[in-house]
């Protein structure tokens, strides 16, 4: 009898050694994106990536490496780890802070965004290994039809991108302005070489409504800065995109 | 006596997570049986559809059936002409696509192309106000529309929409002459006729807006309407003179929408046009909130469920209304994607097991990432199909079988 309590005890033993070594990497795995991310690969990829300029720019960086690197692609929240429970927290906070930092939202503007989150019915969130988040709630407008608020931040609380209803109208010249202080604000204006984009592409929009699209390009960052209000959603943003998948979106760099 | 348990305590372990890791057989890693070669009558329907004796066509390839090989195309457009969206149809001598123009305002084009010699040439320019009617007439679904096009002996028919402010909308029934090269608008079929499938080789159609109008038959040949199913028949207007409509087969199958029904469930339903027998073969209590019909492939509905971020697919019997078990499916059990038929065969989309990165924008000019699972078309007796046998044959690129 004790000789099978010692064999099962053996069993029971080995097992358990074996199962912690084998499932220990797991989360020490997501922990090595996080030190890969911020540690290890700033000083990469100078050479064959981005240049040395946007290398040196903390969120130049990470938008390229996250997507290079992790094969992150997330452009507009789409492939993100949903995470329904996790709470909302400080996330607006975070999100006024750096509009607040932005010389072109308004008060009024800023009473919308708070009107329509703190109105919020439903919200998710989500996020991925490195750090950035991005939410999603569905509100309900004065005309009672429903609309996605969506942002997205990085760790250090730089915008990513946003969507939201607006009943203003933006004109070309606001959405050039939102981007030229969106640049201030993230430090990417550090970058010389940002392009004017050809925007070819028509969106549909309902009659009475109007569509703007602006959208510049940095070549040596590689990143792609759009700002665009289409059937009364306001839509700004920058992302990692190689310059030929630039025709893939049916825009254009001006010749040269 | 002790050693072994030792041995046990150690080998038991490893073997049971060894057993974990261990691949599951892969039902595509066994070489299909061959099918035998494949025998097509012609067609006896005046309908046109994406494929033909010698392979399936679309918008940028020609899969060949006599070498199992797929081809791309490298069409020479009419300068400012571009393809849209969808692929043409084959008579087994031509193809017929609709070109775009871009930035005009009368923008379409119907065109032939002559297998032999490759040329394009324009049949029939739009003019303002004015498109060519296109409808899927196989299983591609929404993104794979093709024009209607109609035998008529040696001629082919098309229809176009057209609305003026003198004379609201028409739709026209056109008329290509071979011989002398003509293309005329030969009738006036009605206001916003729509084309939603065929019966026993003709055209259905009907109004679109009107949704108590007669749904009629057309024949190419003569341009003669014929009612197939009366507005005056009151469970027929009620149930089957609404779209979206399906018409294949012996069988017309109409959705009703969650805002249509007072206890906001969908439904839908099949008529029999063969026994008169009227079906519900899917509704919201399947387990999905918003139920639509995709298409039908002998005498089998396929109907898709969705509700949320969650989906489904399956098959119902159009004569039984029961749910069709056994067909092949992928692993998560989504029934495999069928495109087209060939005579006793289907064309079916084959997951290749890897993926690919497109970036497109959206809706509100944002650019988005799709990560899409490449896939292969093959051949498969229906037969197998059916039985859930996965003894397809996939169509090679060109000059992959030399290798």
């Amino acid at each position: 009898m004790k000789q099978k309590l010692f064999t099962a005890a053996a069993f029971l033993a080995v097992f358990a050694f074996l199962a912690l070594v084998l499932a220990a990497p797991l989360p020490l795995m997501e922990r090595s994106d996080e030190v890969l991310y911020t540690q290890v690969m700033p000083r990469q990829l100078a050479a064959d990536g981005q240049s040395a300029e946007a290398r040196s720019i903390d969120f130049a960086r990470q938008l390229y490496d996250r997507d290079q690197l992790l094969g992150i692609k997330n452009y507009a929240g789409a492939l993100l780890q949903m995470t329904d429970q996790e709470a909302l927290g400080d996330a607006p906070d975070r999100l006024y802070d750096f509009l607040g930092r932005m010389d072109f939202w308004s008060e009024e503007e800023q009473a919308e965004l708070e009107r329509q989150i703190a109105n919020a019915d439903h919200w998710r969130s989500a996020s991925d290994s490195v750090g950035f988040s991005a939410w999603n709630l569905n509100t309900t407008q004065d005309w009672e039809q429903w609309s996605s608020l969506q942002w997205e931040m990085s760790a250090e609380g730089q915008l990513v991108r946003m969507l939201m209803r607006n009943s203003r109208e933006y004109t070309g010249q606001d959405l050039e302005h939102l981007m030229d202080e969106y640049l201030a604000v993230t430090g990417l204006d550090v970058l010389d070489d940002w392009q004017v984009l050809d925007v070819l592409i028509q969106p549909y929009v309902t009659e009475g409504n109007t569509s703007e699209l602006r959208a510049r390009y940095s070549p040596g960052a590689k990143l792609y800065l759009y700002a665009n209000y289409v059937d009364g959603t306001l839509v700004f943003g920058v992302c990692p995109l190689e310059q030929e998948e630039l025709a893939q979106l049916d825009v254009s760099l001006p010749e040269q | 006596m002790k050693r072994n348990h030792w041995l046990l305590a150690v080998a038991l372990p490893l073997l049971l997570l060894a057993g974990c890791g261990a691949k599951e057989p892969d039902p595509g890693a066994e070489a299909p049986t061959p099918t035998p070669a494949i025998q097509i009558e012609e067609p006896q329907t005046q309908v046109l559809r994406s494929t033909d004796s010698h392979g399936y066509y679309t918008r940028s390839a020609y899969y060949d059936l006599e070498t199992m090989t797929v081809k791309q195309w490298d069409l020479k457009l009419p300068d400012g002409y571009q393809m849209n969206g969808g692929g043409p149809v084959s008579d087994g001598q031509a193809l017929y696509f609709v070109l775009t123009r871009q930035g005009e305002s009368a923008n379409e084009a119907l065109v032939r192309m002559p297998l032999e010699s490759g040329a394009v040439q324009i049949l029939y320019e739009c003019g303002e106000h004015e498109q060519i009617e296109v409808a899927y007439t196989d299983g591609g679904g929404d993104y794979d529309k093709r024009p209607i096009l109609l035998r008529s002996g040696e001629r082919r028919c098309f229809l176009v929409h057209r609305w003026t402010e003198e004379d609201g909308n028409s739709t026209w029934l056109y008329v290509w002459d071979p011989v002398s090269g003509s293309c005329e608008p030969v009738k006036r079929l009605g206001s916003h006729l729509r084309f939603w499938g065929e019966y026993q080789g003709r055209a259905v159609l009907g109004d679109s807006w009107e949704t108590e109008e007669d749904l009629l038959q057309l024949d190419a040949e003569t341009g003669e309407l014929t009612v197939l199913l009366s507005g005056k028949n009151t469970e027929a207007a009620r149930l089957f003179l609404r779209p979206p409509l399906l018409i294949r087969e012996n069988f017309v199958c109409a959705g009703t929408m969650s805002a249509d029904n007072p206890d906001g469930k969908e439904r839908v339903y099949c008529l029999d046009l063969k026994t008169g027998a009227v079906r519900q073969l899917a509704s919201s209590d399947d387990g999905y909130l918003l139920v639509r019909m995709q298409d039908i492939w002998d005498g089998m509905l396929r109907v898709r469920g969705s509700e949320g971020y969650e989906s489904g697919q399956w098959y119902v019997d159009c004569a039984t209304g029961q749910k069709v078990k056994g067909m092949l499916a992928d692993e998560s059990g989504t029934p495999m994607h069928i495109r087209a038929q060939l005579g006793e065969y289907y064309l079916i989309d084959v997951e290749r097991g890897c993926t690919t990165d497109t970036v497109w924008m959206n809706e509100v000019g944002e650019p988005v990432y799709s990560r899409v699972a490449l896939q292969e078309l093959a051949l498969i007796a229906k037969e197998d199909y059916w039985a859930g046998r996965p003894d397809y044959r996939i169509f090679e690129q060109e000059g992959e079988q030399a290798e």
